[in-house]
């Protein structure tokens, strides 16, 4: 066990010692760090293009403003309250925009928030729900927010690719959320959510870079002669490089993931934790609160890292050079970001779920279409990180016996 | 304790790398010799279990190749080892030992060792990329002897080293000799003349030659012929017998050659090295 540890830490040196190699490193944690800010840094401008306020100062601005509304059930007296602010925003020009006006800022902006999750049920693909609509909002309307939202839902379900059981069961688990659902500010959460999956592709990338060459750049050295000469280099060092690989990832993604998050609660606050996740998606069927929905997709991102490294240590593997694993890994991650699949086509729908960079964004782990093995009906946020973990024990033992089974010529 | 090799091929695509070599290796050291291509790399790499045979087996004292006890005793100096540029030359021998299952409290003692045996003790904590050829062919037979190998197959082990670096790695092998099988291949011919027990010669994949020195210069043994001659004669005699020296001497050239009898008026028998029965195999025209 000693010599496993040994080895252990002389493959830590090979991978970190590189000048290179810390250069990605710091630049992935400086590039993580530094986005968790894009939304705050600027400006606002009225109408006249002066600066009205800084983005920070209106973020805590809507951050007071909702959090005055926490706590409140989303029902037809906060919509009529909202639309009533919103009705007293004038009519407006066609070159002007109404959040420029002092009557939104004044009335409507406390109640953004409610217009957005309204938007979220009354818009539809054949008629847009504007500000013109919500401002004269029905008290019907306002009165049948769930029952809308529950038809839309049911028509989706209905159009996508999944079979009548697994339809149902995804019905009936709509029909079981509670309602309605209470209002939270979760701003910290939600930017965390949206964060994290540039955040997780930027560690992958890092990941990528620093790892395309475990097995590959021992070929392309000439080292490969040493090692598989050796005791202990057809065995043993293979698990320890495969150890160091993942532990390394790990614990870099961990410490992204920790940093992003650490950032977003600092900056936008950390409340919301227990709010349902339909005020972040009406369009979401599971009874889960933020706090869960943030731990699930944790993990399931760090099965889609674990996926993603599997499949650049099998690449290494079986190339000679470094470069060609880090080509090929690149676009395996960045060419499945550009597919719109279909959910009717349950399938192929499903399969661009599983692909690991897909995997990364919140929208893929609590979407609505369900997997099914053998009849089971299994969520999407068990099915994804549990496939991608199975995929990559699979895929590691090649890789292994790849190396192993090398033949220096 | 016996190294055998039995009738090992390595075959790629049409080209026969090498052809049913059959050896059986005891304590000495061999030395093997053959042309670029004679297929001698590829034999090493085989019996250190980086390259799979196409057919026939390698073995010591019943242990397969493939095996990791076969490898616990083997010691391997490839052509052109890869080495990590950001270590120092301890950090490499002390990963090596790592690598060769020796315990960390003696892998320091016994790299210090060897550093100070290669001449590298002053450059222990200097980095891989700072050293010359010499210095990072020096390191390579460092490492190939860290586990105080059984087996030591060393593939061109004096390439890039001075001659006072050579002259002393020979007598370096000669000392371990006695317990060890030692396979070294070179082109320096002088090389193999001075510390090998027995030479091997390969040629196109085969193994034409193996015996001691004696044994292996009795093939040309006393057909070995110096002369000077006038440039057109000399001419005439390089089209007919395989020649071994060739030399501008005033107006006359000056010819080390093969032949069977007399090639010339004036030609004199001269004694046979090993250096001639190298050329007399690997000339054109044999």
């Amino acid at each position: 066990m000693s010599i496993f540890w040994n080895l252990v830490q002389f493959e830590y040196k090979k991978a970190l010692v590189k000048k290179g190699a810390i250069l990605v490193m710091i630049l992935g944690i400086l590039l993580a760090g530094i986005s968790v800010f894009g939304t705050i840094i600027g400006n606002e401008y009225n109408q006249d293009g002066e600066v009205q306020r800084s983005n920070y100062e209106g973020m805590m601005l809507d951050r007071e403003y909702q959090l005055q509304l926490s706590g409140r059930a989303l029902d037809e007296n906060l919509f009529l309250e909202a639309a009533d602010a919103y009705a007293k925003i004038p009519l407006l020009n066609t070159s002007g925009r109404y959040t420029d006006t002092a009557e939104y800022e004044k009335y409507a902006r406390r109640y953004s928030s409610i217009y957005s999750i309204c938007r979220m049920v009354y818009n539809a693909s054949s008629v847009r729900f504007d500000v013109e609509d919500f401002q004269s909002l029905s008290e019907d309307m306002a009165k049948s927010f769930y029952d809308i939202r529950r038809e839309r839902m049911e028509q989706r379900i209905m159009h996508t690719g999944m079979s009548e059981k697994a339809k149902a069961d995804t019905i009936e688990l709509d029909r079981q959320l509670q309602t309605p659902f209470i209002f939270e500010y979760a701003d910290g959460y939600q930017r965390f959510l949206a964060i994290m999956y540039t955040t997780a592709m930027l560690g992958t990338g890092v990941i990528t870079i620093l790892f395309a060459s475990i097995f590959s750049g021992e070929y392309d050295s000439g080292a490969d002669e040493l090692i598989l000469s050796s005791r202990h280099g057809k065995r043993i060092l293979i698990y320890a490089k495969i150890f160091v690989v993942f532990s390394f990832t790990a614990v870099y993604i961990a410490f992204l993931t920790l940093l992003t998050y650490t950032e977003c609660m600092l900056i936008y606050g950390a409340e919301g934790k227990n709010a349902a996740i339909q005020i972040f998606g009406m369009s979401f069927p599971y009874a889960m609160t933020v706090g869960q929905s943030v731990v699930i997709y944790c993990l399931s991102l760090l099965a889609a890292c674990f996926l993603s490294l599997a499949i650049t240590v099998f690449l290494s593997s079986v190339f000679k050079t470094p470069f060609w694993v880090i080509v090929v890994c690149s676009l395996l991650l960045i060419a499945p970001m550009f597919l719109n699949i279909s959910e009717e086509n349950a399938l192929l729908f499903h399969i661009n779920c599983l692909i690991p960079s897909n995997m990364m964004a919140y929208e893929c782990t609590v979407n609505l279409v369900q997997y099914e093995v053998f009849g089971q009906i299994i969520r999407p946020y068990v099915f994804q990180p549990l496939f991608a973990l199975i995929l990559t024990i699979v895929i590691v033992p090649f890789a292994y016996r790849r190396f192993q089974r090398h033949q220096v010529v | 304790m016996e190294l055998c090799i039995d009738r090992v091929s390595k075959i790629y695509g049409n080209k026969i790398a090498c052809d049913r070599i059959s050896l059986s290796l005891h304590k000495g050291v061999y030395g093997l010799l053959g042309a670029n291509g004679a297929g001698k790399t590829t034999l090493m790499r085989m019996m250190c279990g980086v390259l799979c045979p196409t057919s026939g087996t390698i073995t010591f004292d019943g242990i397969d190749v493939g095996k990791e006890e076969y490898r616990d005793l083997l010691g391997y100096l490839p052509q052109n080892f890869g080495y990590y540029p950001e270590f120092c030359a301890m950090d490499f021998l002390l990963y090596m030992a790592a690598l060769k299952g020796i315990p960390k409290v003696h892998a320091k003692e016994k790299a210090s060792e060897l550093l100070e045996l290669v001449s590298l003790k002053n450059e222990a904590k200097k980095k891989i990329r700072t050293f010359s050829g010499g210095m990072k062919q020096r390191l390579g037979i460092a490492q190939a002897m860290l586990n105080n190998p059984k087996i030591l197959i060393l593939d061109e082990p004096t390439a890039g080293l001075d001659p006072k670096e050579r002259i002393r790695f020979r007598n370096l092998i000669s000392s371990m000799s006695a317990e060890k099988i030692i396979l070294l291949s070179t082109h320096i011919v002088s090389d193999v003349e001075y510390i090998a027990d027995k030479i091997l010669l390969m040629k196109a994949g085969q193994m034409i030659h193996q015996g001691t020195l004696d044994e292996i210069l009795s093939v040309i043994k006393e057909k070995v012929w110096e002369c000077r001659v006038e440039k057109n004669k000399a001419d005439e005699l390089s089209e007919k017998y395989p020649i071994l020296n060739f030399r501008n001497e005033d107006e006359d050239i000056f010819l080390r050659l093969v032949s069977e009898e007399k090639p010339c008026e004036g030609a004199n028998r001269t004694e046979a090295v090993l250096e001639d029965l190298y050329l007399y195999y690997f000339n054109e025209l044999h």
